[in-house]
């Protein structure tokens, strides 16, 4: 994740909100300029090409109106094509050892002498790698295909948002599909969700447990980490609180703006289970579709987000797989079942080799399996509660 | 009502809270519907709630792992005693020591004295592998560590300020006390937000230069860690309890060209400030900065102010003067201390000595101190990563060739060569570039071996 800094970000402000102040196409230019000469210092040290392009990038910046605080940012998200290698005849930690422990009871050039000798390379050599691993002495590669400029825009823009986020306290999230996905995400990197579902599609508040005592570096990570989850939906549109330049400010976007999607749509399915059904369930062809739940369900406080839905016309049922256990967990699962039961029918498919014990299951409808579930079992389960 | 404290987060949940009790430092939290407090009032909490009569129903505790068994604590001198002696009356505090004078020694008698699973937190990996091997002489036990790549957790456990950050949220309830060495980092950023998501009731911060008296940053660490309950500076000790120092001010003067250099790189950034000063009399420098960032021209001076600070840091002459002084201190162990990584490796390139920094892995790191220790490398090389912490016990010689961090600094690098042995005299070099930043940047660091803070 290649997030701008402090002083590489780059907004506008209309009253209380900071808009990102995103590249576009009218920038090509000068970023198509700025990758060719890069592109030319390959080979070069990182402390080269640093001292190269500091005036040069001060020159673009003054030549197409660009802040030099954009150009930096640009610079710094080209990282993520431009990589560095070590350029030594012998590694370097190697050189080291042996010519330092030389050196220590000897001359300078009889230890650079005798290092050469026993490193099997010539004195040049010893010197030029002795420290040839350190960052900046570390040599410029070139990649195979330069990224085109209108890829460098998108890139860019993610990264300006978030470092955005980076410096928020709390985050909403509106999306209209996967929401279970994203959610995931979220709670994967500890974040508290609050969620409010609507037509529109599910609005996800999220923030640090800390956030309500003062922003923190931690959770502005974990934000600016969990984002790209939800760019990838259709869609999205986003509101942030951010702390920048001491002020807080609102950030917004949405999907129309021009941000890189980098992170892959989560898949439909999550195990071998779960594709085997949908697939079991199409091949009977009793009028049913197995559909993976987008719509999170209120539940109390909260929301629910089953597996699938099973539908056939108008009717509806929830299916929920339980394919981990223990017992706070089927507990905590089957009282956020229960809550929804009393609107939706719910179908609860346990996997036998994680031996609930019936007590545990008390007021579920169960359909039991075995490695693969028997999707004609749940199509009658599912009949049978629409009959009652 | 049972008012119900959980720990959730690096944070404390508070549940079914009686309605008379108005609980310290917790808010109401409109997500969870559920008080809220940072988990560091863990134990202001309990007292309060205890105090005033409310019943609790304390599932933080439970969270907590078992004693270390078998920690034994070291013997202690007269003043390491006393500033034990001192923290045990509250539990909390910071302990002031100079470099050389024994915190570690201190650490470890209070958690052995304290007999809770315990937490050390360190800034640098190479200070971990050191509280590691400080620790396990003490304790039976495994030492747990979490940092550089490790992930084990013990009822003694060490980890950098960085795993801290990372780790606990999650492992925030397992310690009874917390140590925090080279405290005085400890008063911001992430490593305060780490202390904060630790319940840890106990706690006990290091350090060799204290936050000065009366700022935000001593404020602050009061908070987290507690106030300062003990502090001795070089002086106090110095032919007692640290070897005798010898201070010598080398100065040198820039060659005609870099004079040349210099003036021309600092000169715009002079004017400036000179006219900042006279439109806003009393600024300090964070103010001077965020000005003079706010145009592409003060842009410009700042970065030739830098060119300007690094040439004086490092110019000709002082490069020839560590070339003459390693030489004539061949025999001794030294340690020389560059303002910049890029100064350090120009040093270590010229004189073939092995330079410690960030960029050298941990393997090579300890077989260049191991053998500094055994005395086959009579020198290292370092910018910072030798300014706090690490053991080096031999050292005598320091040569200051530039520093960029002020007073502090200077006490960290000076404590480096104070650690006693029979016979020793340390012998510190501070090389001074005379009329430049370099000269002032010597003024301010003048002295600061006398008044810790």
């Amino acid at each position: 994740m290649i997030v701008l800094g402090e002083r590489e970000l780059s907004w506008v402000e209309r009253g209380a909100v900071a808009v990102p102040a995103y590249l576009t196409a009218r920038d090509e230019v000068w970023l198509r300029e700025l990758t060719g000469e890069l592109a030319d210092l390959g080979g070069l040290s990182a402390d080269e090409v640093d001292d190269r392009l500091a005036g040069r990038m001060v020159d673009l910046g003054r030549a197409h109106g660009v802040r030099g605080r954009v150009v930096a940012g640009v610079r710094r998200v080209l990282g993520r094509w431009w990589s560095t290698v070590v350029a030594s005849a012998a590694p370097p930690a190697r050189i080291r050892s042996v010519l330092f422990d030389l050196a220590a009871s000897a001359s300078r050039d009889a230890a650079i002498d005798a290092a050469a000798s026993a490193l099997g390379v010539d004195r040049a050599a010893v010197l030029e790698g002795l420290f040839a691993d350190r960052p900046g002495a570390r040599r410029l590669v070139a990649p195979a295909v330069v990224p085109a400029p209108g890829e460098v825009v998108l890139a860019y823009n993610l990264a300006l948002v978030q470092g955005l986020i980076l410096r928020s306290s709390e985050t909403r999230v509106r999306v209209r599909s996967h929401v279970r996905s994203v959610v995931r995400l979220a709670k994967l990197r500890r974040l508290l969700c609050t969620y409010v579902p609507s037509a529109e599609g599910t609005t996800i508040a999220l923030s640090g447990p800390l956030s309500i005592f003062h922003q923190t570096t931690k959770y502005g990570h974990a934000l600016a980490s969990f984002v790209p989850a939800a760019f990838s939906t259709p869609a999205w549109e986003l509101e942030a609180t951010c702390v920048l330049g001491h002020r807080r400010l609102r950030v917004v976007a949405d999907a129309s703006d021009p941000i890189a999607r980098p992170h892959a749509l989560p898949r439909e399915t999550d195990s071998a289970v779960e594709r085997r059904l949908v697939r079991d369930v199409r091949k009977l062809g009793r009028g049913f579709t197995l559909e993976r739940e987008t719509a999170a369900i209120p539940v109390g406080g909260g929301v629910c987000f089953p597996d699938f839905t099973l539908r056939r016309g108008e009717a509806r049922v929830l299916v929920e797989i339980v394919g981990f256990y223990t017992p706070e967990y089927l507990a905590s699962k089957l009282r956020a079942l229960a809550a929804v039961r009393d609107r939706h029918p719910v179908i609860v498919l346990v996997d036998e080799a994680l031996a609930c014990a019936d007590t545990d299951l008390v007021g579920a409808t169960l359909v039991r399996y075995r490695k693969s579930v028997d999707a004609a079992a749940l199509l009658d389960a599912a009949e049978a509660l629409w009959r009652a | 009502m049972t008012l119900v404290l959980r720990f959730d987060r690096g944070t404390l949940r508070l549940d079914d809270l009686p309605a008379s009790y108005d609980p310290p430092r917790a808010i109401w939290d409109d997500r969870t519907a559920c008080f809220r407090a940072p988990a560091y009032a863990y134990d202001a909490l309990l007292r309060d709630a205890r105090s005033r009569g409310v019943r609790v129903d304390d599932r933080v505790a439970s969270a907590r792992l078992a004693a270390p068994l078998g920690c034994r604590a070291p013997s202690l001198r007269d003043y390491q005693q006393a500033a034990l002696d001192s923290w045990c009356l509250r539990g909390r505090g910071v302990v002031v020591l100079p470099t050389g004078a024994g915190k570690t020694r201190v650490a470890i008698a209070a958690i052995a004295s304290c007999a809770v699973p315990a937490l050390v937190l360190c800034p640098t990996r190479a200070l971990l592998d050191q509280w590691e091997r400080e620790v396990g002489r003490a304790y039976d036990g495994d030492v747990g560590v979490m940092g550089d790549g490790e992930r084990r957790l013990e009822p003694l456990t060490v980890m950098t300020f960085a795993s801290a950050h990372r780790h606990l949220d999650v492992h925030g309830a397992r310690f009874g006390i917390v140590v925090v060495d080279e405290a005085h980092h400890a008063a911001s950023g992430f490593v305060a937000e780490a202390l904060e998501m630790c319940v840890a009731p106990l706690r006990l911060g290091l350090t060799a230069t204290a936050p000065r008296a009366g700022s935000a940053e001593e404020a602050r660490l009061a908070d987290l860690v507690g106030p300062i309950v003990c502090e001795l500076g070089v002086a106090d000790l110095i032919g007692t309890h640290l070897a005798p120092l010898d201070l010598v001010q080398l100065r040198v003067a820039l060659d005609p060209d870099e004079r040349d250099r210099y003036e021309r790189s600092y000169r715009p950034f002079a004017t400036l400030r000179a006219a900042f000063a006279r439109a806003r009399p009393g600024s300090d420098w964070p103010s001077l900065v965020r000005a003079l960032g706010m145009s592409s021209d003060g842009r410009a001076a700042l970065r030739g102010f830098q060119r300007a600070s690094a040439l004086a840091a490092f110019p000709s002459a002082k490069r020839a003067l560590v070339r003459t002084l390693l030489a004539r201190h061949r025999d001794a162990r030294t340690l020389v201390f560059a303002a910049s990584t890029d100064d350090a490796y120009a040093i270590g390139q010229d004189n073939l000595v092995p330079v410690i920094t960030a960029d050298i892995g941990r393997a090579e790191r300890e077989e260049i101190l191991a053998r500094f220790s055994g005395g086959r490398y009579r020198a290292i090389v370092s910018a910072r990563v030798l300014n706090e912490g690490i053991d080096v016990p031999d050292a005598s010689v320091a040569i200051v060739v530039g520093s960029s961090l002020g007073a502090r600094e200077h006490v960290q690098r000076v404590g480096r060569v104070l650690r006693p042995a029979p016979g020793k005299r340390a012998l510190v070099y501070d090389l001074v570039t005379s009329a430049t930043t370099d000269d002032r940047r010597a003024s301010s660091r003048r002295g600061a071996l006398d008044r810790p803070r």
